[in-house]
């Protein structure tokens, strides 16, 4: 993991001191409202319905065991004794209050964190893959060069006041658990004849214009990379719409000018930077890759580790064998190394808000990452916790300890690990709340069996258009809407994000329901994929195959008997 | 365009650079008859070019931070300029921040000087983008100033 060096920490210092003069200044009145905004927001502190909300930036979504108990202690003392993880990867508070930020932000920086630019129209929070450096898939681990656009971004001179918000992600494997795809600029790493270097994709996102990014080149050698950002930048921060804040993102004007004058413009504009900016020499990289270097893992022989995990629950009750096969199925996966898996930590049980985390479960989390994987964790775009190393001999122990304090649901990547915003609840841009309707799904859908038979599946729910829980690049997407100040639901179907290849934004299957409608029609829609799949087929795959034609009519009878009515009446 | 001496230089401002009050050579060009030094807007320049890079004058140019480098026709001829003031219409306007770099990355030596709608709290920034002179209201604190300038020791960037 990344460790923050003397100019780390002095520039973390500076930027602490100069809110905290930032602070003293509006609550003086010295700073206006409007000049207040900008820099508060840059420093992750929104005013929210009930309270300010501080978002606090985990740098591609690795934690350690010491900052796990940081934040857990800032959450009792500064907060309700909870925060949330988002599904950018980040930590948010929900209730401090304006005067003692200054003074939490020096606690944060005590475990090198901070909230610098995890708000804002300035380039945010880097995000990437959570099974980075771990996963089987994977080429090249993109940890180190996210570190490397993180020190890029922070406190950038030239690009704190963009058109919009700015959102970078990096990839290193072919599945992409980051979703490149959908943010201001993708990274893909790839290997080729010509060396390390990058696919990059531009303009992809989400929102109320969720857009797949385009290709803007397909081959960047690695020691261009922070010379090449830039010029996309300076392109945007330059081009990019200002007159309306709806049409501001990079994703609208590359649409605009299309791709090929954009890549062109983007091109001319680095041909000029290069020559300024360092090249990325292979000795920096290097040096950053030290930093996420391996841990010291036992050495187990293959066999030797199946053997050990198809034992491990030999000597359990046999309700509970079932139970920990289930979680041993769903929230655990393979791992590079022979003899380890990724775990994840549930953070969906039912009744609970998706991603959110009480100080005392921190703490726990803080104990288990240290007793069985290294003292390190990742939060996940789906607003769970892994622990990436954990040895096939410590499962079940892990497992009973996990247990007590509800983190094993083993629902992970199925219907009830549901991805949900705060929602009406808490935020002030929401159009209606999205925790209630996560509840009723999964109180609905308890049946566990029934749940594994449907396999992996995807079903995020988002308050607003804004999209925070990225309900259109979801299998199943439900988007909350204002009618006449009501709320109601708009239900989407077949977006993905895992494949590069076959990414896509979700379709609406038609009229908006209200809430106590939604768990009977998604019975509607699952009943219609048990009925039509072939065997073994993903629910994604049977609606990329049937279409959305067969779920509307069975989610609106009335209206295609209309239809055909309609039809049939102009057949006579 | 309108024209910009009858603005600039008027008695409720004042000129920082490279972190000290200073005066304003650029200030009275309205008053004193035959001075050497001339603000010019773009227009201007583009207007009559060889009569404003005769030697004898101290030129300067006045843009907009919206300007696009390329929609602009100066990049030729920056070093007949002594300043160059950019002017910046909203605080959330970042786009005189690219256009400086850009100045400073093409070469430009002479003063660079920002001025219209810009916070205390981004004169740090403003001047790693290359400004080395601020136009201020009479009432900002010199004080205040020098220290927003100084507000970060280091830089993650080197470009």
């Amino acid at each position: 993991m990344y460790i923050y060096n003397d100019i780390d920490k002095q520039l973390l210092h500076e930027r602490i001191a100069q809110f905290r003069d930032q602070t003293q200044r509006f609550l003086k009145g010295d700073l206006a409202d409007d000049a207040f905004l900008p820099l508060r927001l840059q420093n992750g502190l929104y005013i929210q319905r009930h309270a300010p909300m501080l978002r606090v930036a985990v740098p591609y979504g690795m934690l350690s065991s010491s900052q796990l108990r940081k934040l857990a202690s800032i959450s009792r003392d500064y907060d309700k004794g909870y925060c949330h993880i988002t599904t950018r990867q980040n930590i948010q508070f929900n209730w401090p209050k304006l005067e003692t930020i200054p003074e939490l932000l020096k606690e944060l920086s005590e475990v090198e964190m901070h909230t610098i630019q995890t708000s804002g129209n300035c380039i945010r929070n880097v995000t990437s893959d959570a099974l980075a450096g771990v996963a089987g898939d994977e080429a090249i681990d993109p940890r180190p060069y996210a570190e490397l656009v993180r020190e890029w971004s922070t406190l950038h001179p030239e690009f704190a006041f963009l058109p919009r918000k700015f959102k970078i992600a990096i990839s290193g494997s072919t599945q992409d658990r980051a979703s490149i795809q959908f943010h201001d600029i993708g990274l893909q790493l790839v290997l080729s004849d010509k060396g390390r270097g990058f696919r990059v994709f531009v303009g992809g996102g989400l929102g109320r214009t969720p857009i797949k990014a385009s290709l803007l080149r397909e081959f960047l050698p690695e020691e261009d990379l922070l010379s090449y950002l830039s010029a996309i930048l300076r392109t945007y921060n330059q081009l990019g719409r200002r007159d309306n804040k709806y049409k501001a993102r990079i994703k609208i004007l590359v649409r605009a000018l299309g791709i090929d004058t954009f890549t062109q413009k983007v091109e001319e504009q680095w041909l000029r930077v290069k020559a300024h900016y360092p090249v990325l020499d292979q000795k920096t990289v290097e040096l950053m890759q030290q930093f996420f270097s391996s841990p010291s893992y036992k050495k187990f022989e293959l066999e030797d580790a199946e053997l050990t995990l198809k034992n491990l629950s030999n000597n359990l009750l046999e309700h509970s064998q079932r139970a920990f096969k289930n979680w041993l199925m769903r929230n655990t996966g393979e791992h590079k190394i022979p003899g380890y898996r990724t775990v994840t930590l549930s953070l969906k049980p039912t009744g609970v808000p998706a991603g959110d985390v009480t100080d005392r479960q921190l703490d726990v989390i803080a104990d288990l990452a240290d007793r069985y994987s290294f003292g390190e964790v990742r939060t996940t775009q789906q607003q769970n916790i892994v622990l990436a190393d954990v040895a096939v001999n410590d499962l079940l122990e892990l497992w009973l300890s996990a247990k007590q304090y509800g983190f094993t649901s083993a629902n992970v990547g199925t219907l009830t690990d549901i991805t949900c915003c705060p929602g009406g609840d808490f935020c002030a841009l929401a159009n209606a709340k999205s925790i209630p309707v996560a509840e009723a799904i999964q109180r609905r859908f308890d049946d566990m069996d029934y749940v594994y038979d449907l396999g992996d599946l995807a079903l995020k729910i988002s308050g607003c258009m804004n999209g925070c829980a990225h309900h259109s690049i979801s299998h199943i997407g439900i988007l909350g809407v204002d009618k006449k100040g009501e709320e109601f639901y708009q239900i989407m179907l077949g977006g993905s994000a895992g494949d590069i290849a076959t990414a896509s934004v979700g379709k609406v299957v038609g009229p908006s329901f209200s809430a106590s409608d939604i768990p009977d029609a998604l019975d509607t829609i699952l009943q219609v994929y048990v009925d039509r799949r072939l065997e073994n087929e993903s629910f994604i795959h049977v609606v990329n195959r049937l279409g959305l034609d067969v779920f509307k009519a069975a989610l609106y009878p009335q209206k295609a008997s209309s239809n055909n009515n309609r039809k049939a009446a102009k057949l006579h | 365009m309108s024209d910009i001496n009858s603005t600039v230089g008027s008695s409720t401002k004042f000129l920082v650079k490279h972190s000290t009050v200073c005066d304003d050579p650029w200030a009275n060009t309205k008053a004193v008859k035959n001075s050497r030094y001339q603000l010019v807007t773009i227009d201007q320049w583009l207007a009559s070019k060889d009569y404003y890079s005769s030697n004898d004058l101290v030129l300067g140019i006045h843009l907009l931070g919206e300007y696009y480098i390329d929609d602009i026709d100066i990049l030729d001829h920056l070093e007949v300029f002594s300043l160059i003031e950019v002017e910046f219409a909203s605080f959330t306007d970042g786009r005189g921040f690219s256009l400086a770099t850009q100045l400073r990355q093409y070469g430009f030596k002479g003063e660079l000087r920002a001025t219209g709608d810009f916070l205390l709290d981004q004169l740090n920034y403003l001047q790693r983008c290359g400004f080395d002179a601020f136009e201020f209201d009479a009432q900002a604190d010199i004080t205040v100033i020098q220290e927003a300038l100084a507000a970060f020791s280091h830089s993650y960037q080197s470009g």
